[in-house]
């Protein structure tokens, strides 16, 4: 690796460092259920709308893709939102950033074997709120103005380990197991108008456990045409308090198809669906919360030119369209992405940095939400 | 290489963007906020009806249990006031006040006079109130010359032959208009009769003088400047050409308040404060989860006194409760004073005391070991300084006893 490789990857850790630190906010739209959906997406797959998630090698979307690694490969990204909402009856709430590790992966051939490996590890659900209300309280026979402030400061990670190997030369298949963990800190405060009363103060660290498996597959009938499909099933997400479950919810089956078609050298459209079973965590949530199923359909076009040594950068274009598991009311919010990115080849292929620039849009259930995420990231060939 | 730069500028600025994150927003509620809620609650602990003292295996049948009256912490001449209660109230009270000896030459450290005495003019007494009944006027503060050798083992009747008007030598009006400040009156010296060359000390005690039941509270410690006692004298100039006057005070060597107590009826149950500053030790029977696993938010220990709260008519005085750190009986040590709360009294009232447990609960939720015992007292600056007192009532009583109001949160659980 080059020094100005190696400086930039350390710059690139830096900024990744630094953000894990501050109390942050994550989607309005996260604070029902488990929490706002994460996507297991490379930059380079982000920058495409997530359309090239079923075979991107270095997403965590199909196992089946890792089969690709023939190389060790290590990817870390890292980005930050900017984001305002507004919702019904309030005046629009802006300035909300956040910034998160959403992904990083490592893996490579098995030396010795027709077999790759990748861990990764990616945000399942984001848990990052901090709202503040105000309501009344009767308490000993006088009417008390309360105010309210719940802050959660976490997010459910999805551990992922895969295997896959190539069976014949157009076709690859792989399995992995995920762990969920995470945790997320609770601060829950009542203040009362009347002095007399202490605050409710309440600090919790809230643990997360659980497990799932997916399976995948990618075909290639020609070198114009991939075709990819993974199934993954999680089981039950648990969620304790000092080692005592205070509930679980049971996780979605998701099915992921793709179509990727490269007509030409150095323009490739990947388009990537997907339905998760959400709903099937309704018996689970409590009955003013509603779980939908739903539907994420990704696609994305990218364009690479041809420079020395094949360092030509490339432009990334694409867009998202998802529907959102939980909502208070009866309402299924949706989500809209356009995204955009490209990335450079450092140290004669042997690291690169990519990033990523998307405008999302979310609705629905009484709130409208809009924003930027940019995000960046670093993949290291050692 | 114009690109690398680029990115690395924006990867530095995406870093100092990170630290930047917004803390709270308002919520929409019910549409975006969590589904859990703050769920806080009001609660009277008085369930059980049983006899106060009893204690069983399980702790005490009360959630109140009184567990003894004490004495001995603080004493009347250790007091940082000293009470004067006149006639026409249920409980009578004199000041007996015992002054340091004045030197037999001007110990006053100006140099530019002759330390000889050439005569004593006058004597000065200065007393500060620091709390009394504004609504009675016409108030009159005697003084009366007792025994130099008084010391806290006179009570109220040894001193009352010292109470006559053989004895009076002097007697302050108190302006109607003062509340809190000192009075002062002015003697000749032959009016003392124990102020002579062999001794010059004096002893006084104080009475009151109204037409209707009236106290004055006298400071009696550094902070509440005690009584003074001024000496005007005299003296040539150093240089033995002018004869000029000059004065030098001194203080109480010993003071005291002693208390016709004989017609107060005694207490049914525990008395808290009095002449003696008695202190009540109280164990409450709060059930340990509401102590370990809820979080109360207000805890309040409501007693209803038994009688009108007997005292110095229209005084008032400030009650504390303060937990144990451990509890081994009267000399258990108190834990820090702001782990207490605080409730002021009026003596007559038969209104119910409300004190204030938050704090307590606070410390007893981070501290499991320790005892769920309260000491119930005058606050430190009142303890032992006047006749008022509060009596508990007879926790065998369903209808009066003292209870536990406790407001709490119960436990927070996400998606509940």
């Amino acid at each position: 690796m080059t020094m100005r490789a190696r400086s930039l990857g350390m710059l690139a850790l830096l900024t990744l460092c630094g953000s894990a630190v501050a109390r942050a906010q994550n989607s309005v739209y996260g604070i029902a259920g488990i929490g706002f959906p994460g996507e297991p997406l490379s930059e380079r797959a982000r920058a495409m709308g997530g359309g090239l998630g079923a075979f991107d090698l270095t997403s965590a979307v199909n196992p089946a893709a890792v089969g690709d690694l023939g190389k060790l490969v290590a990817a870390f990204s890292g980005g930050t939102t900017f984001r305002h909402y507004t919702a019904t009856g309030d005046s629009a709430i802006g300035g909300l950033r956040e910034t998160r590790f959403p992904y990083g992966m490592f893996g490579g051939p098995i030396p010795g074997t027709r077999v790759s490996f990748a861990l990764s590890f990616s945000t399942y659900a984001e848990r990052t709120y901090d709202v503040t209300a105000t309501g009344t309280q009767v308490l000993r026979g006088d009417t008390l103005k309360v105010t309210d402030r719940l802050g959660s400061d976490g997010a459910i990670t999805d551990l992922r380990g895969a295997l896959a190997f190539r069976p014949w030369s157009r076709v690859l298949v792989g399995a992995a197991v995920h762990m969920l963990g995470g945790s997320s800190r609770l601060d829950v405060r009542r203040v009362f108008s009347d002095s007399s009363y202490l605050p409710y103060v309440e600090q919790q660290h809230l643990v997360f456990s659980g497990y799932g498996v997916s399976g995948g597959v990618v075909l290639r009938p020609t070198r114009a045409i991939e075709l990819a499909g993974t199934a993954r099933l999680d089981g039950r997400l648990t969620s304790r308090i000092g080692g005592d479950s205070v509930g679980t919810a049971q996780l979605p089956v998701s099915l992921t198809g793709g179509l990727r078609l490269t007509p030409v050298q150095g323009l490739s459209w990947a388009t990537t669906a997907t339905h998760r079973s959400w709903s099937r965590a309704q018996a689970d949530l409590g009955p003013s919360t509603q779980a939908f199923d739903t539907w994420e359909v990704a696609s994305g076009l990218e364009l690479t030119g041809r420079g020395t040594r094949g360092t030509g950068i490339p432009v990334r274009l694409g867009v998202r369209y998802r529907q959102l598991p939980f909502s208070n009311v009866g309402t299924q919010p949706t989500e809209t992405v356009l995204a955009g990115g490209s990335g450079i080849v450092l140290a004669s292929g042997r690291a690169a940095l990519d990033f990523a620039v998307e405008r999302f849009r979310r609705s629905g259930g009484g709130a409208e939400e809009q924003g930027w995420h940019f995000s960046a990231g670093v993949t290291v060939i050692p | 290489m114009n690109a690398v730069r680029w990115m690395a500028f924006a990867a530095a600025g995406a870093a100092a963007l990170a630290c930047q994150d917004v803390v709270s927003v308002p919520g929409s509620c019910p549409e975006f906020c969590p589904e859990s809620a703050i769920d806080v609650r009001d609660t009277l602990l008085s369930t059980v009806l049983a006899s106060s003292i009893v204690p069983t295996d399980t702790g005490y049948l009360n959630s109140v249990a009184p567990q003894g009256s004490y004495t001995g912490y603080v004493l009347p001449h250790e007091a940082a006031q000293m009470q004067v209660v006149g006639p026409g109230s249920p409980v009578q009270a004199r000041a007996l006040m015992v002054f340091f000896r004045f030197a037999g030459n001007y110990v006053g450290g100006d140099t530019s006079v002759k330390d000889t005495i050439l005569q004593t003019d006058s004597l000065r007494f200065t007393f500060n109130i620091v709390r009394r009944n504004a609504n009675v006027t016409g108030v009159a503060l005697a003084l009366h010359e007792i025994p130099l050798d008084t010391d806290s083992s006179r009570t109220f009747a040894d001193m009352d032959p010292y109470f006559q008007d053989s004895t009076l030598v002097a007697t302050v009006q108190v302006p109607d208009t003062l509340v809190q400040g000192p009075v002062s009156v002015t003697l000749l010296p032959g009016a003392l009769r124990h102020f002579v060359d062999d001794t010059l000390r004096s002893a006084i005690g104080l009475r009151i003088i109204s037409t209707g039941p009236a106290f004055v509270s006298l400071g009696a410690d550094t902070l509440n400047q005690p009584a003074r006692m001024t000496r005007f004298v005299q003296l040539d100039s150093s240089t033995g050409t002018t004869r000029v006057t000059r004065s030098e005070s001194e203080v109480l060597s010993f003071k005291t308040f002693v208390a016709d107590t004989a017609s107060v009826p005694a207490p049914a149950s525990l008395r808290v404060g009095g002449t003696s500053g008695a202190r009540v030790f109280i164990k409450l029977n709060v059930p340990t989860q509401l102590v370990d696993s809820m979080v109360v938010v207000r805890a309040s220990l409501l007693i209803p006194p038994p009688a009108p709260v007997p005292g110095a008519p229209g005084d008032t005085f400030s009650l504390r409760v303060l937990p144990l750190g451990t509890d081994f009986g009267p000399k258990s040590p108190l834990a820090d004073s702001t782990y207490g709360g605080y409730a002021k009294v009026a003596v007559g009232s038969a209104d119910t005391v409300v004190l204030d447990l938050t704090r307590a609960f606070l410390l007893w939720r981070s501290n499991a070991v320790m005892p769920h015992t309260v000491m119930l007292g005058m606050v430190r600056s009142e303890e032992a300084g006047s006749v008022d007192a509060f009596d508990l009532p007879d926790q065998g009583s369903p209808a009066n006893r003292a209870i536990l109001r406790i407001t709490y949160g119960m436990p927070f659980r996400p998606g509940r």
